[in-house]
């Protein structure tokens, strides 16, 4: 950004938008300038700290003629190259506060920090509207109320003449009147009226838009004195109740949630999950499964309002797709939110694989490439025959990854496409058979669990390596610890195992191994595609429209 | 043709030697320390490689030198000016080695944005039983910035638009056949590029070219990529930058005083550091040790040379 010639931070731009910017101007950036003094030698700034002190050394520069004319242009040059500095690292942290305050949704696809600051006076002006929305429905409760025709207040007006068979001034008496949150009811009545407050909180529940928040009741002898506070609830539609069913580490998808639903977690209570689930989540329409954990039939059978699954995951295999068949409950997963990481990884794994890289890694940092000499050869990669195992989203980007790097792909994919320019073969064993590498992305189910055993490995041959960024139940693990160990198989980059986080000990021992602790998906980008596709596909089912991501359940 | 001296410089491998040894006499330049005076008169041929090449002094003690031919690509090893006054030829190995050195430039990328050298000591150490990984970073869109757009830097930049990475370059001229951007000056290349890669020849002129400023411009989001050499980086400043954060990051296959990795990048967990490895593959060095042998073979038999330098 060339901060000299953008109008962001002009007088302008705060009046056109109806900012009020002066808070943003620190004194800091208002730094004088001072004309240099011949006498003292060029000083150099180092570049500021984070926290915005300055380290300032002292160069000197002898080999460069120092003459007074030389000295002043100089200096002002360097001090005209601090402030600028000073002041463009200012402007990044204020850009980074920004963006840290700012929702996501109001910077996802916006890079450029001019681009922030438009969406800032967006975010500002979008609550300020909320805000006046807002005031105008309290208003509009406040009138209502005030009327002498309003419901409420007539309903509450008749206890002032009907229940009490008390004498004289012990009848019950009612005011109502407007407060900062809704309304505020003050009812007065005599000691033996037990029902009195019952009935005004009877009243209070039927009536659809206001939440009791407070019930004082205080005795003054011979009469009870309730002051109930109610708030105003929107005139809107409630927000729909969602289930997160998740880790309790794994909290990405609860602020965004939040701002359109109500959510309900599962690990926050100390009910067993069956008792949970009846108790609260019967009226919910749609989960939202983050993490592994099962979703059964028994936990679907909790759920009869159940019509929607989102996951946060790609693998559906931890969802009883059958029975929700069977129900009618759409499943939706994270569609290709992932797919350029994997595929990115999968790639990284097989170069780390072949040109032996974290072990040559580890050879530098013991010092051994200083006492013990070079490292051993590794494999090249140009020309290595690829066969991936399911040519979905992620293994067609692995596919055109690998492409100029000189590798000939080919591929096993439930469906054979004429369009594909690979090379198709029908069956896992004649994949292997003629691949030097297999790459296993593809969905783990009923038909593909330990689709690569013995004869696979075999197949594949004492050169051959497998790549498996899938799900480790693709694989017949301890066969593959097996094939490894007596060398029936090269090697092997592995990103997922059968019973994570446990790992085959047999494997920390070797050198033919990439181990990886699942995280081919692991970077913040892939977060935030997850985290929109899954409020997409929430709000077009809430909103009866067609899913983004479905998963096909039979 | 078995009489003639052939000078090995150090052992480079194993498949050389073999190949030497059937068609030369091979001479091993660190088994015989103080050669000089039983051997100097029959070496018409010295073997060298990136890290041990001919000094003006070396050429200057064999009389009878006529060739140099080098096990690697860069030649900076060598005193050229030296060769061509005395009329010495010199060749070296390209192509055969540029798809290993783009290969594992990209694999250093995803290595060090994807912390995978880390991901496999976490594993092993069995800290994932204790809880998650944490994030990386993404490489896919990221721009790549490639100081030196030769064989090598071209490969690279073929390799990173797969992963739909936007490529731009610095070099001596422009290419505007290749379409990716051109930027005048390293320091304006790494202002706009999240990884930069250095893959050029080793000259007086490139010496020190990744500098305090380039570093700087790079900054804390940025990341080194040297498949190229050593001396290309300031490697103090580069130590300095990486421990107090000034940048992003690091992966480097050379170093300015091989075998010898500045200790202070040890503990860091943003780099990996590799005992350059760059054409290292077995298939590769048979490749270079075949061009090696046969630029040999044609000097002496009196054809022209396939791959000269000078």
């Amino acid at each position: 950004m060339d901060f000299a010639s953008s109008s962001l931070f002009t007088a302008d731009f705060a009046y056109e938008n109806e900012l009020d910017l002066s808070s943003l101007i620190t004194p800091s950036t208002f730094i004088p300038f001072q004309e240099p003094n011949p006498s003292i030698p060029t000083i150099h700034c180092a570049g500021a700290e984070n926290d915005g002190r300055q380290r300032i050394r002292e160069t000197t520069t002898t080999d460069e003629i120092i003459t007074n004319e030389d000295v002043e242009p100089k200096n002002k040059k360097a001090k005209r190259r601090e402030i600028e500095r000073h002041r463009r690292q200012e402007v990044t942290s204020l850009f980074g506060n920004l963006r840290y305050i700012l929702p996501s949704q109001y910077i996802k696809g916006k890079r450029s920090s001019s681009d922030h600051v438009q969406e800032a006076v967006n975010y500002i002006k979008d609550l300020e509207k909320k805000i006046k929305e807002i005031s105008l429905k309290r208003d509009r409760i406040k009138r209502s109320l005030s009327h002498s025709s309003s419901t409420g207040e007539c309903s509450i007006r008749s206890l002032e003449s009907s229940y009490c068979s008390c004498d004289g001034d012990t009848h019950i008496n009612v005011k109502v009147r407007t407060c900062l949150v809704g309304i505020e009811i003050v009812a007065s009545c005599c000691f033996r009226q037990e029902s009195c407050l019952s009935s005004i909180l009877q009243l209070l529940v039927q009536e659809q838009c206001l939440d009791v928040v407070s019930c004082i009741s205080s005795r003054l002898h011979p009469r009870f004195i309730h002051t109930i506070v109610c708030e105003s609830k929107s005139m809107a539609e409630e927000s729909p109740l969602v289930l997160v069913h998740r880790p309790p580490t794994m909290k990405y998808m609860d602020e965004p949630l939040t701002r359109y639903y109500r959510i309900l977690t599962t690990h926050t209570s100390s009910d067993p999950l069956p008792v949970f689930l009846s108790r609260h989540a019967s009226s919910v329409r749609a989960v939202v499964s983050i993490g592994r954990f099962k979703i059964d039939a028994d936990f679907l059978s909790r759920l009869p309002s159940l019509q929607l699954i989102v996951c946060t995951s790609v693998g559906t295999d931890h969802v009883d797709l059958p029975e929700c068949n069977r129900r009618g409950i759409a499943v939706t997963n994270a569609g290709g939110a992932y797919s350029e990481d994997v595929a990115d990884y999968a790639v990284g794994l097989l170069i780390s694989f072949l040109r032996r890289i974290p072990a040559a890694d580890r050879y530098v940092r013991s010092g051994k490439w200083a006492r013990c000499g070079e490292f051993q050869l590794g494999i090249k990669l140009s020309g290595k025959r690829i066969g991936i195992l399911g040519l979905g989203s992620i293994g067609s980007l692995i596919a055109k990854r690998l492409e100029p790097f000189g590798c000939i792909i080919s591929y096993n994919s439930t469906r054979q496409k004429q369009s594909i320019p690979y090379l198709y073969y029908p069956d896992v064993v004649s994949l292997a058979a003629n691949n030097d590498v297999i790459v296993l992305c593809c969905a783990l189910n009923d038909q593909t669990r330990h689709i690569v055993n013995r004869e696979v490995m075999e197949a594949l041959g004492k050169k051959g390596i497998i790549i498996n960024v899938g799900r480790g139940g693709l694989i017949d693990e301890k066969e593959m610890v097996k094939c490894l160990v007596e060398g029936v198989i090269g090697g092997a980059g592995l990103d997922a195992f059968e019973k994570e986080p446990g790992v085959p000990v047999e494997l920390f021992g070797l050198d033919n191994v990439v181990l990886s602790p699942h995280c081919a998906i692991a970077t913040p980008g892939s977060f935030d595609n997850v985290v929109e596709l899954a409020l997409a596909n929430l709000k077009a089912f809430f909103s009866n429209q067609p899913l983004i991501s479905p998963v096909r359940l039979n | 043709m078995e009489s003639i001296g052939v000078l090995m410089m150090c052992p480079m491998s194993s498949y050389l030697e073999n190949e030497l040894q059937k068609r030369f006499n091979p001479v091993r330049f660190w088994n015989f320390p103080v050669f000089l005076e039983t051997h100097r008169n029959s070496i018409r041929a010295v073997v060298g490689n990136a890290s041990t090449g001919a000094d003006a002094e070396l050429i200057d003690g064999l009389p009878k030198l006529e060739i140099i031919s080098s096990f690697s690509v860069g030649i900076d090893k060598i005193d050229l000016g030296k060769c061509k006054e005395k009329g010495i030829r010199v060749t070296n190995t390209p192509d055969v080695l540029t798809e290993d050195v783009a290969d594992l430039a990209i694999g250093l990328i995803l290595a060090l944005l994807r912390r995978l050298c880390e991901c496999d000591r976490y594993v092993r150490s069995r800290k994932w039983e204790y809880g998650d990984f944490q994030l990386a970073t993404k490489f896919s869109g990221k721009s790549v910035g490639i100081l030196g757009l030769g064989r090598i830097g071209t490969a690279i930049a073929k390799r990173a638009e797969a992963f739909s990475c936007p490529v731009s370059y610095y070099s001596r001229r422009v290419k505007p056949d290749l379409g990716y951007k051109y930027y005048p000056t390293v320091v304006e290349l790494a202002q706009n590029s999240d990884i930069l890669v250095v893959a050029c020849p080793l000259t007086d002129e490139t010496r020190h070219i990744v500098n305090r400023h380039v570093m700087d411009a790079l900054g804390a989001k940025g990341v080194l990529i040297n498949i190229g050499r050593g001396p290309h980086v300031d490697e103090q400043e580069l130590v300095n930058a990486l421990t107090e954060g000034r940048l992003g990051g690091a992966a480097l296959d050379v170093f300015e005083q091989e075998p010898h990795v500045p200790e202070e990048l040890f503990p860091l967990e943003n780099v990996v550091l590799l005992p350059h490895v760059g054409s290292s593959t077995v298939e590769t060095e048979n490749a270079m040790a075949d061009l090696v042998v046969a630029n040999l073979e044609a000097h002496f038999a009196g054809k022209s040379l396939l791959t000269p330098v000078v």
